[in-house]
């Protein structure tokens, strides 16, 4: 892959999001308004209301509106105001898309999909290039309507890429500084912890320490940076801790209960007030419980078990958004090599092509039209994460039917089933 | 300049009353005042004392002993409760009577100086109050609780005469319930308030069916300390009740209230028309000017006086052009005011009392009203945007005089409209040709804000503005707002009727103070199905289970050949009685 | 030897006591209507109707909880402002000018309900809303709506079930906050949401049984809708022809008799298993024991120079409670200065509202730019360490 080719690629995506951003001056602030794209927790006006209420002295996470790290506020007060210079604010989101594809790229060059330390893949040669992967990447439609949408969870999809391609390359400290700043952002990435460590051990360039003090040294550096980030924080709120409650308790506690396209909004407006509670435990427990299966499972592909987890995190997280499913995509196409073995690439993606066409008309039915209710709007929710569920288990299996075929070299081509 | 007579004649109604109601006990009055399109403004307005240490050792005579014991027990300071319906038509009926003081957003709204020195005293003391109150007034402000409280800042201010300390050690608190119904049974506990209870003097005019047919209606109650000068402190508790009758539909009888169309030969037609004609008739008698009586309008008449009232203050006054001429019962005596067009009487004290208002001949030249005075300002608010998603504020805010005008606009909004106020932003639009530069428009229109966020299920948003309008110009303040969506639970038995937000308070600092209140809004929420908990909660584990499963199953079980492993024993038998059927049909 | 004969005397005297005092001395009426929106107005005007019966009779307004669930009276399609009929003759405005609602709107749930019947309410909640029983009240409760088999609907939005109502009943009998109640429920298949009650010293009437309907009698044109229900309508003629006044001796059986099911359309139930001496014994109380305020008195069995001696000796408590209260006051007066209160836990400042002011942007830049060195600083440790 070459450099002009991968430039190319960098300068259309930045045009097209140029062009995007100002040819159409309506489109951003559509998009923001979107719920598929923009979450309580990710959404660009909040942040612009919570930087307006920090900049005139309100503390803001006094109010119900904001609920973002709060070391966002100082970093986006450096940039001139987006009224009057609205430049400023679209070129750090290009920078930022730009910057995420970068990081897929040199995950792809490392050859880490195909090839691991423990696991070498019989179709190793046959996956896509890293130009293909940044193209399919920057090139999505659902990246391009983050990006334009200016949602915040780019900057952690950006901060998961970083930490997995600094993994890869094995720098193995800035990837868990790169892990510990997105797990400030948002919560979930701290369960990438495990396949991450022991992505980082398989590629260290060294081969000296034992796998428990890897980790163990690993977990104390995310510990101290998070530390580091949270005082930072308690500093900047005024010496108190309330921010936790505001920003990571609305996401232990779903007190906002804005449509996503995720399941947990409309299961806890429904929700009984005595369980409540419970199934709130339920749901994070759920969402935590897939990380030890996975990482014990897919050992010998550390790589491949962060991509499929990341799928899982973007259809279970209590506030998804199209982004979580945009870098879900990203890294699956690194194992476009394993796409002959999966046994339902139609069906889901036609699913997930029927969701979001149909979603957005739901949607509009329920809240504009008024002639439908909130069922249609759950329902395709519904079938995007069922779609996306298809997605990640096929991955699965065509991850686990190649470590097979290396076994049972026979099997190559022949019909499989599980039992 | 023409001095407005409906301000003196309050002016002089109620320095008359002050000055007497130092001395004395209890004073009653009622203010008539025709408006524009056959209108009647009807001010009742009741006044009682009671003096300090009366009040402390109970010694309770004039001043309604249920109240005062709900303030010693809660601790009050000062005490304003309003229940309110319908709307002032301002660009018809004028300024406001008692300049906005004594009305207050639709629905009840409740403000009181609490004694306490910290937030959760008050916060205890204002769930007593609230409660002891819902059981007096048989309105449900036991609702009021900390998602429709607020503490103002710069709107409102102690009408009474604190001593400074009893002040800084007192917190204000202002609930509202913008969807509170005022029925008669908010009237009944009102008139049991009174000296004489509603069966004498003015009060027994006050009747539900006239009352609540009212284009605006509003009862007041405020409770405050007085002390004149020279004089010990008195409490001081103050009724009113305000009402905007049409008189045509109160002419009604009470068991014929629905309009039927009149004869053709009892038209009144516009003779001057082209087309006028036996068969053609274009109706004016809506032009005319009305005549009524007080028994017709209000459906009875007033039983006597008072007796307990302070004898040398009239209690009727009618606000009429001198010309007009106007005929009252026997034993009554009619006194002119000097400078102002009205006029008062004083009842007899036994005998009922009536007045009747003729009909003016429209050619005779004389004027059959007084002209209402132009408000300080304008206020209107609606919603803008459509869908159950997003929407937006905007408030139309006019200064329709010659000087400019400086007041504080509140708000007490619901905690489930999102507030964004960095969309805040105020647009003005000059009526008169006076430059005005575009720099100095929007930062100097709005002078200060004062905003507390709303907080999820916990507090509502409080937003105070101090704005600035030039003369003659219309100030267009706007903000966006997102709509949340509740839990099952939080939604009222009528949830697709919406929310009620209550109305905006402005208070006008300069060049005089008087309240506006603008109409409170109805807020469409976005619904979930309400007839689907279980199906949802089945619906969503199952697509989780179906995922976890799946996965599981994959991550678990082992991977063979299509025809290798062990078939299930089921699987087998099954397999082995469809081939002896088969066989068995083959022959 | 002396104790069994001093037992036996208590026992003797113990078993006379509740013949000797059987009769209630106050009573109650709890008038419940459970349906919103403007086309049940009927079920308002029944509740109504039953609340101007029982004040008729003498029940004061401190003794009826009337519950109203919507506002039908000054609702705007009210072509009658302020006014409720249940005829259309209009001849009785029910509404009135002396009406008295204690939970209206909203605060007519289930939970609500339950509260006040079984008195477990905050401390803030106003006596005129609590049901104030004691054992000698006998209490008639009134409800009417949208009902089915063994549940009520309380304004389309939950339900109250057959086993909940005689659960709260019980918990009414065993806290002795009755002497008898008479319950009467017009709804769609009344007759099942008494069928659960297990609790002593009930009367029990509904409109109609399982599988049946209740229907509304007649409606008036100009208001619009249905105005009264068929089986509160016939109950209100016997009680408006038969019941005229407090002396009235007309008895509940009387009242049960009258009921003619060509006329109210729908199969009227009555209970009366729960009542100590059955059918007889119930259907001989009369109706001015439950819709009525008849006061029986308690007459003290004492001699007339107990009742001297007990007088002299509260005199001379009244005379010492008046010396200490004057002890009291002019130690007050003699105190020189009150300590100030001594704060016992730091005062905790609530955040209120704040004044947005635009000053601190040069040090909201300098923390910024502060932040985003602390960040790259990070990162550059990160380089440092692995170089």
């Amino acid at each position: 892959m070459t450099f002009r080719g991968k430039a190319g690629i960098y300068a259309i995506a930045v045009l097209l999001r140029l062009v995007l951003f100002f040819a159409f001056p309506g489109l951003p602030d559509l998009l923001t308004g979107r719920v598929e794209i923009s979450t309580p927790v990710t959404s660009f006006k909040r942040l612009e209301e919570g930087l307006f209420l920090y900049n005139h002295n309100v503390w803001p996470y006094d109010g119900g509106v904001y609920h973002q790290a709060p070391l966002l506020l100082p970093l986006f007060s450096l940039l001139p105001d987006s009224t009057s210079w609205p430049i400023f604010t679209p070129l750090l989101y290009i920078l930022i898309d730009l910057l995420s594809a970068d990081a897929l790229v040199k995950i792809a060059a490392s050859g880490e999909a195909g090839k691991s330390r423990l696991y070498t893949s019989p179709r190793q040669g046959k996956g896509s290039t890293g130009l293909v992967i940044a193209a399919a990447f920057l090139f999505n439609p659902l990246t391009i309507a983050s990006c334009v949408g200016r949602t915040t969870s780019v900057f952690t999809n950006c901060a998961i890429l970083f930490a997995i391609a600094k993994a890869v390359q094995g720098f193995s400290f800035h990837a868990m500084v790169a892990l510990s700043f997105a797990s400030y952002l948002s919560m979930y990435p701290v369960l990438l912890l495990p396949p991450l460590v022991l992505l980082a051990y398989d590629r260290r360039a060294y081969q000296k320490t034992s796998v428990l003090k890897f980790s163990a040294l690993n977990v104390l550096v995310v510990a101290g940076c998070l530390s580091v980030l949270l005082g930072m924080s308690y500093a900047l709120t005024g010496n108190s801790w309330e921010f936790l409650a505001r920003t990571y308790g609305i996401q232990l506690t779903l007190t906002d209960l804005t449509p996503t396209v995720g399941l947990w909004w409309y299961f806890f407006i429904e929700m009984f007030d005595s369980f409540r509670s419970f199934f709130l435990a339920l749901f994070w427990l759920h969402l935590a419980s897939y990380v030890g299966g996975l990482s014990i499972r897919l050992r010998n592909q550390p790589l491949a078990a962060l991509a499929v987890l990341l799928g899982i995190f973007s259809i279970f997280k209590p506030y998804p958004s199209i982004s979580d499913t945009s870098l879900f995509l990203g890294l699956f196409s690194l194992y476009t090599h394993l796409l002959p073995l999966m046994r339902y690439t139609y069906v889901a993606s036609a699913t997930l092509m029927y969701a979001s066409f149909l979603g957005p008309a739901f949607y509009h039915l329920w809240i504009y039209a008024g002639s439908g209710n909130a069922n249609f709007f759950y329902a395709i929710t519904l079938v995007w994460s069922l779609g996306q569920s298809l997605l990640v288990s096929d991955l699965t299996f065509a991850v686990l039917r190649d470590e097979w075929e290396v076994e049972r070299p026979e099997m190559v081509g022949k019909e499989a089933k599980q039992i | 300049m023409r001095f407005s007579s409906s301000i003196s004649s309050l002016l002089t109604s109620s320095l008359l009353l002050s000055t007497a109601s130092a001395s004395s006990g209890y004073h009653e009055q009622l203010n008539l005042r025709p408006l524009p399109l056959s209108n009647l403004l009807a001010s009742f307005n009741f006044r009682s004392n009671t003096s300090l240490a009366d009040f402390e050792s109970q010694n309770f005579r004039l001043f309604p002993r249920s109240l005062g014991q709900i303030l010693q027990y809660a601790g009050t300071r000062e005490l304003h409760l309003r229940f309110t319906l319908g709307r002032w038509d301002a660009e018809n009926w004028g300024a406001r009577p008692w300049d906005g003081t004594r009305e207050g957003g639709t629905g009840v709204e409740l403000w009181a100086w609490l004694d306490a020195e910290t937030d959760e005293e008050a916060d205890a003391k204002w769930l007593t109050l609230t409660n002891a109150l819902s059981g007096l007034f048989c309105a449900s402000l036991n609702f009021i609780d900390e998602t429709r409280t607020i503490r103002p800042v710069v709107s409102f201010q102690a009408e009474g005469d604190h001593p400074n300390t009893t002040l800084a050690n007192a917190k204000l608190l202002h609930g509202v319930l913008p969807h509170e119904v005022v029925c008669t049974e908010n009237l009944t506990p009102f008139l049991k308030l009174l000296p004489c209870k509603g069966k004498a003097g003015i009060g027994s005019l006050l009747d539900g069916h006239k009352l609540f047919d009212a284009s605006f209606q509003s009862m007041a109650i405020d409770v405050r300390p007085v002390c004149p000068p020279g004089g010990e402190c008195l409490l001081e508790v103050e009724q009113t009740i305000d009402m905007v009758l049409d008189i045509s539909r109160s002419k009604r009888p009470r068991d014929n209230l629905i309009p039927r169309p009149i004869q053709g030969h009892e038209l009144v037609c516009d003779t001057s028309k082209s087309y006028h004609s036996d068969s053609v008739c274009f109706p004016v008698d809506h032009l005319q000017s009305q005549e009524w009586t007080l028994e017709q309008v209000f459906g009875k008449s007033i039983k006597g006086a008072c007796p307990l009232t302070e004898p040398g203050v009239p209690p009727v006054c009618v606000d009429v052009p001198h010309s007009r001429s106007i005929f009252a019962s026997e034993g009554s005596t009619e006194i002119k005011s000097q400078h102002s067009d009205s006029r008062c009487y004083k009842l007899a004290s036994e005998g009922d009392f009536n007045l009747v208002l003729t009909q003016l001949d429209a050619s005779s030249g004389d004027k059959e009203l007084v002209e209402p005075e132009q408000p300080l300002l304008y206020a209107d608010r609606s919603f803008t945007g459509y869908g159950q998603e997003h929407g937006g504020v905007q408030a139309i805010l006019t200064n329709p005089g010659d000087e400019e005008v400086e007041f504080v606009y509140m708000e007490s909004l619901p905690w489930f409209m999102r507030v964004y106020l960095h969309t805040l932003s105020t647009r003005i639009s000059a009526a008169s040709s006076i430059p005005t530069t575009s720099a100095e428009t929007s930062a100097e229109i709005i002078k200060e804000i004062y905003y507390r966020p709303a907080l999820d299920r916990e507090r509502g948003t409080q937003l105070e503005l101090l704005l600035r309008i030039p003369p003659k110009s219309t100030v267009f303040l706007t903000y966006d707002f997102e709509k949340s969506i509740l839990r099952y639970t939080e939604y009222p038995p009528d949830a697709n009727r919406g929310f009620d937000v209550a109305a905006a308070v402005i208070t006008t600092l300069s060049p005089r103070k008087m309240n506006i209140r603008t109409t409170s809004l109805l807020l469409y929420l976005p619904t979930p199905d309400f007839s689907m908990p279980y199906n949802v909660i089945i619906f969503t584990s199952t697509a989780i289970a179906l995922s976890f499963g799946g996965l599981y199953n994959i991550l678990v079980r082992q991977i063979v050949g299509a025809d290798e492993g062990f078939e299930s024993p089921v699987k087998s038998k099954l397999k082995r009685v469809l081939a002896t059927i088969t066989r068995r049909l083959a022959g | 030897m002396l104790l069994p004969i001093r037992l036996l005397a208590v026992l003797a005297t113990s078993l006379f006591l509740p013949l000797a005092f059987a009769e209630h001395t106050n009573n109650w009426a709890v008038l419940v209507g459970t349906s919103r929106f403007w086309f049940n107005y009927r079920h308002l005007s029944n509740v109504l109707s039953m609340y101007r019966t029982v004040k008729r009779l003498g029940i004061p307004d401190s003794q009826i909880i009337l519950m109203l669930p919507d506002d039908m009276a000054c609702n705007p399609r009210n072509a009658f402002p302020g006014t409720v009929y249940s005829n259309s003759n209009r001849a009785m405005d029910l509404y009135g000018d002396n009406i008295e609602v204690d939970y209206r709107g909203y605060e007519v749930t289930v939970e609500n309900f339950i509260r006040l019947l079984t008195d477990r309410v905050g401390d803030e909640m106003p006596r005129s809303k609590r049901l104030l029983t004691d054992d000698k009240s006998n209490i008639l409760i009134y409800m009417t709506g949208h009902g089915g088999n063994e549940f009520l609907k309380f304004q389309d939005a939950e339900e109250i079930g057959a086993w909940d109502l005689a659960d709260a009943f019980q918990q009414m009998w065993e806290k002795k906050r009755y002497h008898e109640i008479l319950f009467m429920i017009d709804t769609c298949q009344a007759n099942t949401m008494f069928s659960r009650l297990y609790s002593p010293n009930i009367i029990a009437t509904g409109s109609s049984e399982l599988d049946q309907s209740s229907y509304s009698h007649h409606a008036d044109n100009d208001v619009g809708v249905a105005v009264i229900d068929r089986y509160t309508y016939y109950n209100l003629e016997f009680l408006e022809n038969q019941v005229k006044d407090l002396s009235s001796q007309k008895t509940v059986g009387d009242l049960f008799d009258s009921y003619d099911i060509s006329k109210i359309h729908s199969n009227p139930g009555m209970r009366y298993d729960l009542f100590p001496g059955g059918a007889d014994v119930a259907r001989s109380r009369l109706i001015t024991d439950f819709f009525g305020n008849i006061q029986n008195v308690e007459v003290d069995q004492k001699e007339n120079g107990a009742l001297e001696e007990e007088l002299l000796e509260l005199g001379r408590t009244i005379a010492m409670l008046r010396q200490k209260e004057a002890d009291e006051a002019s130690q007050y007066n003699n105190a020189t200065s009150v300590p100030a209160s001594q704060p016992t836990e730091p005062v905790k400042h609530v955040r209120g509202a704040t004044a947005l002011t635009d000053d601190n942007w040069w040090t909201k830049k300098v923390v910024g730019a502060t932040a985003l060195a602390g960040c790259i600083g990070l990162w550059a440790l990160g380089s440092f360490l692995e170089t």
